[in-house]
């Protein structure tokens, strides 16, 4: 079959689009199993947890300076984490905003560090696939 | 050994030019708002699927090099580790799609998109933890849409292209 005469729309393409969904939902699943135990937040460098804080026990803010390959601020409050300011080029952890809930992350690949807010008695939240 | 024509040279190196143009005009281009950081359309996504249904499965992954080669110019080391990844994985995706007489562009498109997004979460998940498969499920949905609108950009111009004396082998 010549590319040129194939179709744009094939009957075969609602399984690719159908094995993408479910792949996603699962991707999704897989981290978010949520209960009300209280949240960890973990810092983690090249894999290694590097700096651990439970937010129950944040009263007042905390501006951690964590340095990986390059430095970022990361500001810890009692319901919310976020990355304030970074000295990587490309500022995606900034741009990820505030994360809140079990399971939700935020990267910095060029620094190699990720910060993750977790449940504190459920160890199986980070094992995927 | 079988050897490499000047035209087919000709040919990729022709897609690797646009590939790279193409990633260019990417970069340049802002964060649309509602959509989360890191997500894009893909737009160099086009030349490797041209390259893959106009020209051949080598011709795809010597632009794929070309394009991780063009990454680590501009955005150094870890990018372009991404960018081999997935252009490896998208490509051999594609061609595993294209074999089959059912499946249209769109599904070309998609699986190709998605594929992409998988090399690049295997590298990140290199780099640091499981954390980062919580933004693969937002970027396998996205991948839905991104693929669907390369793929109608390749489905238009494929076509038109092999019209041109320099792709009529």
């Amino acid at each position: 079959m010549k590319n040129s005469e194939r179709k744009y729309f094939g009957i075969a393409d609602i399984a690719v689009v159908l094995i993408v969904v479910i792949a996603s939902v699962f991707a999704l699943f897989s981290q978010f199993n949520s209960d009300d135990s209280s949240l960890n937040c973990v810092v983690r460098y090249n894999g290694e947890t590097i700096y651990t804080v439970s937010l129950d026990s944040v009263t007042d803010t905390i501006n951690k300076e964590i340095v990986g390959d390059t430095a970022l601020t990361v500001v810890i409050c009692n319901d919310s984490v976020s990355v304030k300011s970074s000295s990587c080029p490309d500022k995606l952890c900034e741009h990820t905003g505030e994360i809140t809930k079990d399971g939700q992350s935020i990267v910095c690949l060029p620094a190699k560090i990720s910060v993750a807010l977790e449940s504190s008695d459920n160890e199986l939240d980070t094992v995927v696939g | 050994m079988k050897k490499t024509s000047n035209l087919k040279i000709t040919q990729t190196a022709l897609v690797s030019a646009v590939a790279l143009v193409l990633s260019y005009i990417e970069m340049s281009l802002p964060d649309i708002p509602f959509m989360l950081p890191g997500m894009k359309l893909g737009l160099s996504n086009i030349a490797t699927m041209f390259a893959l249904s106009a020209l051949s499965l080598p011709s795809a992954l010597v632009v794929c090099v070309v394009k991780a080669v063009f990454a680590l110019l501009m955005r150094g080391f870890t990018a372009f580790l991404m960018s081999l990844c997935a252009g490896i994985f998208s490509v051999l995706a594609m061609w595993l799609l294209l074999r089959f007489k059912r499946v249209g562009f769109l599904g070309v498109g998609v699986g190709g998109a998605f594929c992409h997004n998988l090399g690049q979460i295997l590298v990140a998940f290199f780099y640091t933890d499981s954390t980062v498969f919580a933004y693969f499920s937002v970027l396998g949905i996205a991948s839905i849409f991104t693929g669907a609108v390369t793929a109608l950009a390749v489905y238009l111009i494929l076509p038109k292209v092999l019209r041109i004396s320099l792709y009529q082998t």
